[in-house]
């Protein structure tokens, strides 16, 4: 049926071909309408052909599209070893008690960002493991890129003393800002949501550093009690000290006044006779010697007394110095925890960078392959496209 | 007529060659009015559109290009134009006049089968007539086609496979 059809139609166009009634004068008239001057007239060289092209860039893209992911799992394993070498060097740290909380000032962004911060130094000390107290000192940093660095900078100023927290620096200017902070430990969720929602994230890499400060936490607790027990000492030796002395003083004043009253009983006794006279001031220079002996004793005891009192309260005062800076190192790691210190920076970001951060690293080259074929596809498609005068 | 020999006639054209454009309009004119008195079932209107794509072919002939599309399928292109702008004046494709058909041929199998397929051709859509018309009255290629109609040459393929079955299931029906 398919041949029949086909021919009845091969047929029937034959036989509606026709010519028209007035053939012989339309075709003069046609003919004579074509002018001489059209001899002079050249056509146009043949037009480059769009189609093969447009059909290579989009070969060029799809290949490209391909080739590229491959490219840059190659870029980044490079970038994880050069990572895990750059880790093993160690990261100069401020101050001992900061030096595992040491915040980098600056950051890439583009979703890469972990890779660009130091790793986190390990506790200078270790806790006992049963010991399961935390005193956890966050850290917190965070990179902006944005096109208005300066009302960027004040929106975020705002929001940390919104959150009950302080600016300690800020500086800004068009190209970059920089802010370092405090914000209370409770509030640092919400803050941290705020600042996210400032802008995309794609334009926002963050790093939080937490640490449990138990091991310096139990060093001031070691010293207090050390010092607390050097403190018990040093004040039970100085009542010992009081008290033999008192007892030594007494002893020595009861043997002076039992020689002062048989010194004057002696000096009371009258006699005639020059030997028991005699006999007398003898007892009687032997009894002034024995009072003043015992009057140098007992200042000499004084004095011992007086110079070791001094010097065990001295060291009680020391001690006292030492656990008063316990104290208040107690309460500063304590107020420390309960604050996170932050920095953030910002960054302008060319319209260039904000592209690279919505498309794919690399993969604009096969967009734009991919943008170019099809403009050569619709010029190679107008040029197709017959003229229709 | 090739196509080789049908651009050595346009280039000769080109240049003012009136026996050139005589080869060409010989060569196509019937195959055109056929398709003008085919689409608007009108001789004397046909002769009109015939007339006017001739003139209006010459006029812009020093600016023409092959562009992949033989000179005919230019002309048709042209024709077709010409129609559609006869139509947005207000007149619509006429439709089958069977008596047309009484008339009695020296070959009546023909006239029956031009009938037959001229009903076949009335109980399809425009587009598939259309397309029916540049191929089989015109002999045009399928690409020639796609240029015409501005479809892609897969769609030019695949609307003919399917108007073909269409007609075939109407002549079964």
């Amino acid at each position: 049926m398919n041949t029949t059809i086909e021919n009845l139609l091969i047929n029937w166009g034959r036989s509606q071909k026709q010519t028209p009634p007035r053939n012989e004068i339309l075709k003069t008239q046609i003919l004579e309408s074509l002018m001489p001057k059209l001899a002079t007239q050249t056509s146009t060289a043949p037009k480059f052909n769009f189609a093969w092209l447009s059909l290579a860039l989009a070969g060029f893209a799809v290949a490209t599209f391909f080739i590229i992911p491959s490219l840059k799992n190659a870029g980044q394993l490079t970038q994880t070893q050069t990572s895990f070498i750059s880790s093993d060097a160690p990261a100069p740290m401020a101050d001992k008690s900061e030096q595992a909380l040491s915040v980098p000032m600056r950051s890439n962004l583009g979703g890469g960002s972990s890779k660009m911060w130091p790793q986190p130094a390990l506790p200078p000390q270790t806790a006992p493991s049963g010991d399961t107290r935390e005193f956890l000192k966050t850290a917190y940093s965070a990179s902006i890129q944005t096109r208005n660095v300066q009302n960027l900078t004040n929106q975020i100023q705002t929001a940390i003393r919104g959150f009950g927290g302080r600016v300690d620096f800020s500086s800004n200017s068009t190209q970059s800002g920089f802010i370092s902070f405090v914000v209370p430990a409770g509030q640092l969720e919400s803050f941290k949501q705020q600042i996210k929602g400032l802008v995309n994230y794609r334009f926002y890499s963050e790093t939080a550093q937490t640490q449990n400060l138990l091991p310096q936490k139990r060093e001031l607790e070691d010293r207090q009690t050390q010092t607390n027990n050097t403190l018990a000492q040093l004040n039970s030796e100085a009542s010992q000290l009081t008290q033999n002395h008192n007892r030594t003083a007494a002893s020595l004043n009861l043997q002076i006044r039992t020689a002062s009253k048989q010194l004057a009983d002696l000096q009371n006794q009258t006699t005639t006779d020059v030997n028991l006279a005699g006999q007398i001031e003898a007892q009687k220079q032997a009894l002034a010697n024995q009072i003043k002996n015992l009057q140098n004793r007992l200042s000499v005891e004084n004095n011992n007394y007086s110079n070791q009192l001094d010097s065990l309260n001295n060291q009680i005062q020391v001690e006292q110095n030492i656990l008063d800076s316990l104290n208040t190192q107690t309460n500063d790691l304590i107020n420390n925890v309960a604050a996170v210190n932050g920095t953030i920076s910002l960054s302008w970001i060319s319209a260039w960078t904000v592209f690279n951060l919505y498309v794919p690293a690399g993969y604009w080259v096969p967009g734009l392959l991919l943008m170019f074929a099809m403009t050569t596809y619709w010029v190679s498609q107008r040029q197709s496209q017959l003229v229709i005068p | 007529m090739n196509t080789e020999q049908e651009q050595l006639l346009v280039k000769r054209a080109q240049t003012g060659d009136r026996a050139a454009l005589a080869m060409l309009y010989d060569n196509i004119t019937p195959k055109l009015f056929g398709y003008l008195v085919n689409t608007l079932k009108d001789k004397i209107l046909a002769e009109d559109l015939l007339q006017t794509t001739w003139l209006k072919a010459i006029s812009a002939l020093p600016q023409y290009q092959t562009r992949g599309a033989k000179f005919q399928a230019w002309l048709f292109a042209i024709a077709r134009n010409e129609c559609r702008q006869h139509w947005r004046k207000g007149q619509k494709e006429i439709g089958l006049d069977v008596t047309k058909f009484d008339v009695a041929d020296k070959n009546e199998d023909q006239t029956q089968n031009n009938l037959l397929v001229e009903q076949v051709l009335n109980k399809l859509s425009q587009n598939d007539r259309e397309l029916l018309r540049l191929r089989y009255i015109a002999d045009l290629p399928l690409n020639n086609i796609a240029r015409i109609l501005n479809i892609n040459f897969v769609a030019v393929r695949v609307r003919l496979h399917r108007a073909l079955a269409r007609a075939r299931a109407t002549v079964n029906s």
